[in-house]
């Protein structure tokens, strides 16, 4: 918005970033991926740490973000469950007989 | 349950399916059927996720037994086979999406977490601890959160789905799409975050909607 910070802003920021542990949520933010991949230098995976143990919106934003990952992953498996029980036999049948036109066609 | 490849892992193929493999490489009717049988509804399904029509997705496992016949060959157990047709099924259901061009980013930045100019994070409802649901309550928690997936643009729910769902890496993922790692990895980000925003009235109790 306004380009410029007031003393006070400037104070209350560099106690912030002091408190979070040297790294903003922005950039916590994308961290994320990475951390959760497990695929982070130490050192990195200590910033996010102690950004997690610092500030509790980012650390509530993980949990909820972490539940979605799982529960979006349960939920796309469900219906995997019930279709293995009922394949179209109509896609059965098409396969098998693209597959003897194909055989046919390459004459091998 | 069967788990998807392990990396780490050799795979050591069991006596049953080293003959079923034979007898496909030497072009075995009942073989193929059986295969047929056994492996389309897991295929149908990884279909199914991505490109979201049932005439495709049916498809989509057709050209996958076509084009793993003619692979089969060449095809040497370092997977077990159906992890094997399941890749090759994403490959021609993602292949459909490219052709199709639905596989272009689309702007979700109303979904996305937002900042302010310092760059620290707006306050958002909170997540529950765990889930005490009996099956039936968990039913239609994942309805609700299908139905939320469903709203993400294509693009985003396929690096949701390849990642989180395939276990495919970024690397593999990225090259699949046609895309740079850091690309993938800020897509998966985007998907997952607008998919937390999407199912937030979960956290309050309201998955009615
Ligand atoms: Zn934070």
């Amino acid at each position: 918005m306004n380009g410029r910070r007031s003393l006070l802003e400037s104070i209350r920021h560099w106690v912030d970033r002091s408190l979070h542990g040297a790294m903003t949520c922005a950039e916590f933010e994308s961290a994320l991926v990475d951390y959760l991949d497990g695929s982070m230098s130490t050192l990195a995976k200590r910033q996010v740490d102690l950004h997690t143990l610092l500030c509790p919106r980012c650390r509530r934003y993980l949990r909820a973000y972490d539940r979605a990952r799982r529960l979006a992953v349960e939920a796309l498996r469900e219906p995997e469950m019930e279709t293995l029980s009922a394949v179209p036999e109509d896609l059965v049948q098409a396969i098998l007989s693209a597959r003897r036109s194909g055989s046919t066609a390459h004459g091998s | 349950m069967e788990q998807s490849e392990d990396p780490g892992r050799a795979y050591r193929i069991d006596p049953v399916e080293a003959a079923l493999i034979d007898r496909l490489k030497a072009g075995d009717d009942r073989a193929f059927e059986a295969l047929v049988r056994r492996e389309s509804g897991r295929m149908l399904a990884a279909a199914r996720r991505l490109v979201r029509d049932e005439a495709a997705a049916q498809d989509c496992v057709q050209e996958a037994f076509i084009s793993a016949l003619k692979a089969i060959d060449a095809f040497e157990p370092r997977v077990p086979i159906g992890a094997w047709l399941n890749r090759i099924t994403v490959n021609a259901a993602l292949m459909r999406l490219r052709k199709a061009r639905r596989l272009a980013e689309t702007p979700i930045d109303d979904l996305l977490p937002a900042f302010d100019a310092d760059g620290w994070r707006e306050d958002r409802p909170e997540a529950p601890e765990a889930d005490p649901f009996a099956d039936l309550e968990r039913q239609r928690v994942r309805a609700f959160v299908r139905t939320k997936i469903d709203l993400l643009p294509d693009a985003y729910r396929t690096a949701l789905v390849l990642r989180d769902l395939e276990g495919w890496s970024t690397k593999e993922a990225a090259d699949a799409l046609g895309i740079a790692e850091g690309a993938m990895k800020v897509r998966l980000h985007r998907a997952r975050s607008a998919l937390k925003r999407l199912i937030e009235p979960f956290w309050t109790g309201d998955y009615s909607a």
